[in-house]
């Protein structure tokens, strides 16, 4: 681990702004609670893609296979099994992580390409979506309800928004620590010399499975543990939503247009994005349905036209030329 | 050290070596020649593990390398500086350094290995906290034979170092292989530059359309006529 990591996680800037966060958490109403806990979960989504997509620079568009297992099959078991969810979680964790090395593996056996990659995994995206469609086990295409949340964190429960609201940030906030530990260990500097130049990198003496394999494990089980807290969270386990490949193009939508060279891109964008996509569907929905898809595809392109490195990259920017230094910029000097 | 025998590879149906052999022996400067297409980066290719041969062994004190990983032959201490330099422009030159030190024979070593690189080529030692793609050509090369030295090579092996630099580069980076050839590092040069090579190696290898056409000492190679054919199609 370097010395970098440790600054950022000392940073009174990064600690406040969490600490913020949780505490104004206090107050908000539980529908504006209920759109931070959604911003809290696809940062940590955001997140977890990143490690592969940004770090490795891996396109993996099967990520939505992630979240379906946590959320869907974690539900299903303490439905149909009565397996605590805190075991479900764990285990469909690992199950993920296997799969994820099972996508290493296609990918060192066939040498894909960047874009093979991609397409491999979307078509694996896609495959999880019909499986989950035509497995009653896992609700179908119907989907699970869990029971009523009584408060019983032992059962995976977290007791109303402010509860599943604090649990989410907080584990955002593990993911964004993860994501600078990786970033600051010799696995992320093997798999960005991967991602930059794989002869290189064996020249190097990396070995390109071995690295891009636990990377992939560790996304896909992180990616599972937020889906397993999504489906809590949303009480009625949405398929539609959750195992859709759409959902994979939106978490990618995200820690792209933040900018994935540093760990704070994903969350940025995400706390601007999640709740503007929402409260814009709250006032244009009534009058003029699909006006607020309209808009925010319209700021997204502007995002990517003004800063097509992302917007973290282009705050910082703007943040240098007045002469400040925060923790993004010695993010930046390093994630780069 | 490293032997090569009948070495045969290709790329799906095209077939590029046929029937390679020659030895490298310890403490031996030897130039790889041959002119375009002749399959000089094949051989080295093959010897790194990043192009698998279709048949032929390649035995490097004593052990058998055709079938294993690159990571693991830089493992062992057979080194490449790959053509086109290849250094990770984003990182800084000290970051790119460390990495070809972190194989694990060359980790509990790596601060005195730096030291020795800075030695060899103080300019790296200037710029150690640039980012490494916005050096000079012959910088990003002295960068590349550096990093290749981290990982404390038993033998060198250079893809064409001297592509796209000016004489003046070359000259350097030939006199530094030298240096290191001389302090008793074992070096295997890939080259087009016929003279250049030669100037600087103890003997050499001229290859033509995927076969030895010629070996031996760099002044009898120099006049040799196969070599004049194989540069010039004669």
């Amino acid at each position: 681990m370097r010395p970098e990591f440790f600054g950022i996680i000392r940073s009174p800037f990064l600690w406040g702004v969490i600490v913020l966060f949780a505490v104004l958490g206090q107050w908000a109403s539980p529908y504006h609670l209920g759109i931070a806990t959604q911003t809290m979960l696809y940062i940590a989504l955001a997140l977890a893609w990143a490690i592969v997509g940004g770090f490795a620079g891996q396109l993996s568009i099967a990520h939505n296979v992630f979240v379906a297992l946590g959320a869907l099959l974690a539900s299903a078991l303490f439905l149909r099994l009565g397996i605590n969810m805190w075991v479900g979680l764990v285990l469909c964790a690992a199950l993920s992580a296997l799969i994820g090395v099972f996508f290493a593996y296609l990918d060192s056996k066939f040498s894909l390409g960047h874009l093979s990659f991609a397409l491999v995994t979307l078509a694996f995206g896609e495959v999880g979506m019909l499986i989950v469609a035509g497995w009653d086990f896992v609700g179908g295409a119907s989907g699970l309800s869990l029971p009523r949340d009584q408060g019983r964190l032992l059962n995976f429960e977290f007791g109303g928004a402010r509860g599943y609201f604090w649990a989410a940030l907080a584990l955002a906030t593990v993911y964004l620590l993860i994501n600078y530990a990786i970033l600051h260990s010799r696995l992320g500097f093997y798999l960005r010399t991967l991602r930059d130049n794989e002869a290189a990198a064996q020249a190097v003496g990396v070995y390109p499975f071995r690295n891009k394999a636990i990377a992939m494990a560790i996304s896909a089980a992180m990616t599972s543990v937020a889906g397993t807290l999504y489906a809590r969270f949303s009480n009625f386990v949405d398929p539609s939503f959750l195992a859709s490949p759409t959902l994979s193009i939106e978490i990618i939508l995200i820690a792209t247009i933040g900018g994935l060279t540093t760990p704070l891109g994903p969350a940025v964008a995400a706390i601007v994005l999640v709740p503007f996509s929402e409260l814009l569907r709250g006032w244009l929905g009534g009058q003029l349905p699909g006006l607020s898809h309209i808009i925010y595809g319209f700021l997204i392109v502007a995002v990517i036209l003004a800063s097509p490195r992302g917007l973290v990259p282009l705050l910082v920017k703007i943040f240098r030329q007045r002469g400040g230094k925060d923790v993004a910029t010695i993010s930046m000097q390093k994630g780069a | 050290m490293l032997e090569i025998s009948g070495l045969h590879a290709g790329y799906g149906a095209v077939s590029v070596l046929h029937g390679v052999d020659f030895t490298l022996h310890q403490g031996a400067f030897l130039g790889l020649l041959g002119a375009n297409n002749a399959g000089k980066s094949t051989i080295i290719n093959c010897l790194s593990g990043v192009v698998r041969p279709t048949s032929g062994h390649i035995r490097f004190e004593g052990r058998e390398l055709t079938g294993l990983a690159p990571h693991k032959i830089t493992d062992m201490g057979l080194i490449q500086v790959p053509e086109g330099r290849l250094i990770f422009p984003q990182m800084s030159v000290l970051d790119n350094l460390k990495l070809g030190g972190g194989t694990k024979r060359a980790i509990a070593k790596r601060s005195d290995e730096m030291e020795r690189v800075f030695a060899l080529f103080p300019r790296l030692s200037e710029r150690h906290t640039q980012m490494a793609g916005t050096m000079s050509g012959g910088e990003q090369q002295m960068l590349a034979i550096g990093r290749g030295l981290m990982g404390q090579p038993k033998v060198l092996m250079l893809d064409e170092p001297s592509l796209g630099l000016s004489p003046l580069f070359s000259q350097i980076i030939f006199a530094a292989l030298k240096k290191l050839h001389e302090d008793g590092l074992t070096i295997l040069c890939v080259e087009q530059n016929l003279n250049l090579t030669l100037a600087y190696s103890t003997s050499g290898v001229v290859l033509e359309r995927g076969v030895i056409a010629v070996e031996g000492s760099g002044p009898e190679l120099r006049d040799h006529p196969i070599t004049r054919r194989a540069y010039l199609g004669l």
